[in-house]
């Protein structure tokens, strides 16, 4: 099997729900992850800090 | 996914803040046609829940992945893998 070419390392903490924290390698500052718009009315929620979702961060990295 | 699976937990009266759950990810970048890609995410979960709540969490991370948006997203082109550590603690 070939050497892979990088192993992305993340640690991820649950801040208070829906809001989540990732860690990416040896960068400080962290991504927060949360819901709003069409996915928060999906969910039902109102979170008290909004912030992009997931999904949002999957299309900006497919954009990026 | 661990957004998916504090809901999950949550639904079955598991708190999941403060500092009661975080997660490990690796995720191996190779390039099998000379173009990179990722090929597989392994996921570490670690739960602190109260004592006694064992069988609700274990079934929650058994379903939760069916219910996640990333999950879902792109489970046909990369392999995604996890598992977990649980510790209970009295309230």
């Amino acid at each position: 099997m070939a050497k892979p070419i990088e192993i992305s390392k993340i640690r991820i903490y649950q801040d208070q729900p829906p809001n989540r924290r990732a860690y990416i390698g040896n960068f400080e500052e962290p991504f927060h992850y949360g819901i709003h718009g069409g996915v928060k009315d999906f969910y039902k929620k109102e979170p008290e800090t909004e912030y992009p979702s997931t999904l949002d961060h999957i299309v900006a990295s497919a954009a990026g | 996914m661990i957004g998916t699976l504090s809901g999950a937990l949550e639904a079955r009266k598991i708190p999941t803040y403060p500092d009661k759950m975080k997660a490990d990810a690796e995720g191996t970048i190779e390039a099998p046609g000379g173009v990179m890609k990722i090929t597989h995410i392994q996921i570490h979960f670690q739960l602190e829940i109260p004592t006694g709540k064992r069988p609700e969490a274990e079934r929650a991370l058994k379903v939760f992945e069916r219910n996640c948006p990333v999950a879902q997203t792109l489970k046909d082109s990369v392999q995604i893998d996890y598992d977990w550590e649980i510790e209970e603690q009295d309230a």
